[in-house]
């Protein structure tokens, strides 16, 4: 494997990385806004205005055909916003049907373009799969751009997006100017889909806005941390899918650099240490084992015996005599239970232990049948809180 | 020779448009049920997720078509759904970026195992995406004793499952259609159908793709209901609709991207043309297309204007001043429509040119003005009674609304404030004459 | 008339005259009057559908109106803007946002603050204050998906304390809420009112009216009544808005909207 840093690829290496930057950024809000999927219809739509510039002004010119691009993608936009405005036709129906026309009218250009001589070859395949091989400094100047303008418009107008973000309705009687807010947003987005689209094709720039910043969620809960991780993640992404693509044979790197992008996905959502999926699992185990030893605490407190036998399995509980035995041993070890004489007796802090536990379930069922909206939060209560508030005991 | 020319040209177009038309029109019928359930982005993820189900059958037998490739399509495209739906359900993500999530990684995975592996493949990969519906006729097989393209027995399978799963669940389906609050209440449960629309959305991209791509295919599944929609408000009809607009959709692709007009690709055009018709549609729908309610404004609008003429003309008889141009300009009545309706009104039979040269009800003008005006202050009346308004703001509603009260609902008021003589202002409200023609009715009691 | 016959000395709270709103044809808010005088805590008291929301939705701007003017302290809506305060529903935000409820308590002062500036440590500790009013500090930190409906609703309450308005609108705020949390709030809006605030609620339920509110306006698509609670709030103007006298007022409304006149 050459492991050989060359010119080329530092310079492709720090493009799709600040491409994957920029990108996580400005998806984090598309996906928060719910329109994970108008990246994937906007760089469709960019393919007409694509061939047209090429059309009319040649293949010279990189940045007419950008500009090209730019002016399909907003036509694209507000052909999205006049279908749900006159038609009875809904929001999801017009993203399809503007990507997918829009789209068939650019390979009908592309395909009459072709004809011509001297005409584009692989245009196609470039729009689709990304030409990272063919990146120049003007390319990179002009993700260095997006990514540094993204990040200044982000910085400079954080609380107000913060605001039409979350409550649109609100931040128009506050008297912001909340539908040009939003449309800032939306050209924000149409930006970072153009400047994407020759670097990483046509799909795979609508997976680099949404794959960051749906990863991001399971670690953060707050929207600051959610947009630096989300940056963090693209560029991640893209350095190491720009590296793996280099020195790998045929391999494009668009592609890598989304499949980098979804193990970073699935790595947040197994162990995303606010949602993820093992967080989620352990919690679960944790509480429902206290349960289960608070259960059995509460059996022994009215017991008159006040003991268990070790092979004994109480009915109504439904355990199994492993899960039995295991809570058994796990009070004993937190001393909280005592063996003796073949069974389990409470100790001296199991026992204040368990008419605490007691006291509190009657309490509970008392505030929970006269609030029972309050139900969630007061269920979030545990006992080692419960101790620190002052509860009321009967 | 120009005749065996001729003959393997229609030969061509025949199979071409055939080709063409099946898989469009299995997509359609299906596309109504993914529109009207709001499931159209579910079509786009599974046409992209099902790239590496392709790329892989493709591997492992150097084809682009056969039951393999159908069964890898399928399998993919039902984990692309699946997978989507068990994030936002078990993962708490957004139903769009579950979507997103999933259909981008199936894709890129895709991309990389056909651009990686698939050159030793005799294969274009550009076909995956825009189809080669072009030569898919040169390509055949012999099919119960008939020379047909090698596409076609996989394509009528898929139209003839299609068929069948309307057939079956078209009670579902027309829930959907009739009670989407209720539909979408019950979401997207897993459950018989779901995994069988899902494996149907997947099979109908598969045996599409072979004509169009993976791309195209979206275009075919929503975009000839989406025109449908606006052209009819019921179910069957939509689906006759959808399938007829895919088939003209596909002849006339043909036709233009043929070499004597714009010598292009057809799938694409195929695209572009049923977007044509969508556009079409919106303006030309009868009911709810654009011209359909312009029109429908302009003659509401007339109608308002010529009453209001009446009305003045019958004011003036009365005494009262009147201020006609104030009255049309406070119903939003443009002033080319007024003009208009002072043609229309001098045409008919209801006014005449006294001797000044003024116009002035005839008796059935007056007949007719009597009519509006009664409607105008038996709800001055009613308004007058049932609310606490101030005198000044019993006109302007009156006036807007004396326009909308027929006959019958006058005589309801009627009844209902005890035949009043005179209105709020003291004005006499104009009898019902029982003895004229245009109470052709007994006056019904409320019903 | 519009202002002129208002007193010459000092403008109207609130002066909403003839407001007409109408949805595709179809009127929610028909010739609608509604003047306010002197510092209140109003119950805008109706049924479903009946245009409540949509009488503040208007008077804010959000929604258009066919006809009709609004006349806050005798100046327009965008004069005034930082002396009005809301509460929105609570259906139109999506809990799930990654914000916390002293951000949401913090969105109130932004429209002080004007555009770029962030919130400083005064516009916190305000915001702080305003959670304390509320009674909850404590949950300043938590996510706002981690709450309970009565939290949330007196997060949203908080915010608008934050914005530190003249007048309040708030739409439904005690839905959902449990009595003890509602009594809670309901001393915060009579505090406000005796600080010479206007607080202007929709109510959904009646039997709290009288308790609470010491102004109420009847709506149903028309004002049916505005005063005092004690003479306004009667069975008779009750029967008005609720009854179903209006069986013609929906025969013609949809007559209007067809575009086709009745029979």
């Amino acid at each position: 494997m050459n492991l050989g840093f060359t010119y080329n690829t530092m310079l492709v290496l720090a493009g799709v990385a600040l491409l994957g930057g920029a990108a996580g950024v400005i998806g984090c809000f598309a996906v928060l806004r719910r329109r994970s999927l108008t990246g994937d219809a906007l760089a469709h739509a960019a393919l007409p205005g694509l061939c047209l510039s090429y059309f009319i002004v040649g293949e010279r010119n990189r940045h007419s055909l950008l500009l090209g691009a730019f002016l399909s993608g907003i036509a694209g936009v507000g052909a999205i916003s006049a279908l749900r405005r006159w038609t009875r036709l809904k929001e999801d129906a017009a993203i399809a049907i503007v990507l997918s026309v829009f789209f068939g009218l650019g390979i009908v250009l592309l395909s009459v373009i072709s004809r011509i001589p001297g005409g584009p070859r692989a245009g196609l395949e470039s729009f689709i799969l990304g030409k990272t091989a063919g990146m120049t400094r003007d390319d990179l100047g002009l993700i260095t751009i997006l990514a540094l303008g993204t990040l200044a418009i982000v910085v400079l107008f954080y609380k107000e997006f913060k605001l039409i973000t979350f409550d649109l309705e609100f931040a128009g009687a506050q008297g912001w100017p909340a539908r040009s807010l939003d449309f800032l947003l939306q050209m924000l987005l149409v930006v970072a889909v153009i400047v994407g689209l020759p670097a990483v094709g046509v799909v795979l720039i609508a997976a680099l806005l949404v794959i960051p910043g749906a990863a991001a969620r399971f670690w953060t809960q707050r929207l600051g941390t959610l947009l630096f991780l989300s940056a963090l993640f693209g560029v991640f992404a893209g350095v190491t899918g720009a590296w793996v693509s280099a020195n790998l044979e045929r391999v494009p790197t668009g592609p890598l650099v989304i499949v980098f992008a979804s193990l970073v996905f699935l790595i947040s959502l197994v162990f995303g240490s606010r949602r993820g999926l093992l967080g989620q699992w352990l919690q679960q185990r944790t509480y429902r084992r206290r349960f289960e030893q608070e259960r059995l605490l509460a059996m022994l407190l009215e017991r008159e015996t006040g003991m268990i036998w070790i092979n004994e399995i109480p009915r109504p509980f439904g355990w199994t005599k492993r899960r039995f035995r295991r809570t058994m041993d796990q009070g004993v070890k937190e001393r909280l239970l005592e063996y003796r004489d073949g069974g389990v007796i409470l100790s001296h802090e199991g026992t204040a232990r368990a008419a605490l536990v007691v006291a509190m379930r009657r309490s509970w069922r008392e505030l929970l049948q006269t609030h029972p909206q309050e139900a969630p939060a007061l269920l979030r209560l545990d006992l080692s809180s419960a101790d620190a508030m002052d509860f009321p005991l009967p | 020779m120009l005749l065996a020319q001729a003959i393997t040209e229609s030969y061509r177009a025949f199979w071409t448009i055939a080709v063409g038309a099946t898989c469009a029109v299995s997509c359609a019928l299906l596309g109504c049920y993914l529109l009207l359930r709001r499931m159209s982005l579910l079509g786009d993820a599974v046409s992209h997720g099902i790239l590496p189900g392709i790329a892989l059958s493709v591997l492992l037998t150097g084809r682009l078509s056969g039951p393999l490739l159908l069964l890898g399509a399928m399998l993919f495209g039902f984990l692309t759904a699946y997978l989507a739906q068990a994030l936002h359900s078990g993962a708490g993500v957004t139903e769009d970026a579950s979507l997103g999530v999933v259909f981008t990684s199936f894709f890129a995975i895709g991309v990389i195992l056909l651009t990686r592996f698939l050159y030793h493949v005799d294969l274009d990969p550009q076909c995956i995406f825009f189809g080669m519906l072009d030569v898919v006729a040169l390509r055949t097989t012999i099919w119960f004793g008939f020379e047909v393209p090698e596409v076609i027995p996989t394509q009528l399978l898929a139209l003839v499952l299609v068929l069948g799963f309307l057939l079956l669940f078209w009670k579902e389906v027309k829930l959907a259609a009739f009670d989407p609050a209720l539909a979408a209440a019950m979401g997207l449960r897993p459950g018989l159908i779901y995994f069988l629309l899902i494996a149907l959305v997947a099979g109908s991209t598969v045996s599409a793709f072979e004509a169009v791509g993976s791309i195209l295919v979206l275009a075919m599944l929503i975009v000839p209901p989406a025109t449908a929609v606006l052209l009819t408000d019921r179910l069957a009809p939509m689906l006759l609709w959808s399938a007829g607009l895919a088939l003209s959709s596909t002849i006339f692709a043909y036709v233009l991207a043929s070499p004597a007009w714009f010598a292009s690709n057809t799938a694409g055009m195929m695209a572009v043309v049923s977007g044509l018709q969508l556009v079409l549609a919106i303006f030309l729908a009868p009911r709810h297309g654009i011209i359909a309610r312009g029109i429908r404004h302009f003659r509401l609008a007339l109608r308002i204007a010529v009453e209001e003429i009446l009305a003045s003309l019958y004011r003036s008889e009365e005494g009262a001043p009147t201020a006609l141009h104030q009255e049309l300009r406070d119903h939003g009545i443009p002033a080319w429509i007024s003009r208009l309706a002072l043609l229309r009104v001098r045409s008919t039979n209801l006014v005449a040119r006294s001797a000044s040269g003024n116009l002035q009800l005839t008796a059935a003008g007056r007949q007719r003005a009597e009519e509006i005006i009664r409607a105008h202050r038996l709800w001055e009346a009613y308004l007058d009674k049932n609310f606490d308004l101030p005198a000044d703001h019993l006109h302007a509603p009156a006036s807007r609304m004396e326009h909308f009260i027929g006959p019958q609902m006058q005589g309801e008021l009627a009844r209902q404030l005890d035949s009043p003589e005179r209105d709020p202002h003291g004005r006499s409200i104009p009898p019902v004459e029982t003895t004229t023609p245009s109470q052709q009715k007994p006056e019904n009691e409320y019903q | 008339m519009p202002g002129a016959d208002s007193n010459a000395m000092s403008p109207a709270l609130l002066d909403i005259h003839d407001v007409t709103v109408a949805y595709q044809r179809r009127p929610v808010l028909w010739d609608v009057d509604l003047t306010i005088r002197e510092p209140c805590l109003l119950g805008l008291i109706g049924p479903n559908g009946a245009g409540k929301s949509t009488l503040i939705k208007t008077a804010l701007d959000l929604t258009p109106r066919v006809s009709g003017a609004i006349r806050y302290f005798g100046k327009t809506l965008a004069e005034v803007r930082q002396r009005i305060g809301y509460v929105p529903q609570r259906e139109s935000v999506d809990w799930d946002f990654p914000v916390s409820v002293l951000d949401v308590v913090l969105m109130g002062t932004y429209g002080r603050l004007g555009w770029f500036r962030r919130p400083g440590a005064k516009e916190k500790a305000a915001a702080r204050e305003c959670l304390d009013m509320v009674g909850m500090r404590a949950m300043a930190h938590q996510q706002i998906g981690q709450l309970s409906g009565g939290q949330q609703q007196r997060t949203f309450l908080a915010r608008a304390l934050a914005q530190d308005a003249d007048l309040y609108f708030m739409d439904e705020p005690f839905a959902g809420v449990d009595a003890a949390t509602e009594r809670a709030i309901f001393s915060i809006l009579g505090d406000l009112r005796d600080r010479g605030k206007t607080v202007i609620v929709v109510h959904h339920e009646l039997r709290s009216v009288p308790q609470f509110f010491d102004q109420v306006a009847l709506l149903n698509v028309r004002l049916v009544a505005q005063g005092a609670t004690a003479t306004t709030f009667t069975e008779d103007n009750l029967l008005k808005t609720y009854g179903g006298r209006l069986s013609i007022l929906d025969a013609v409304g949809q007559a209007v909207q067809a575009q086709e006149p009745t029979p």
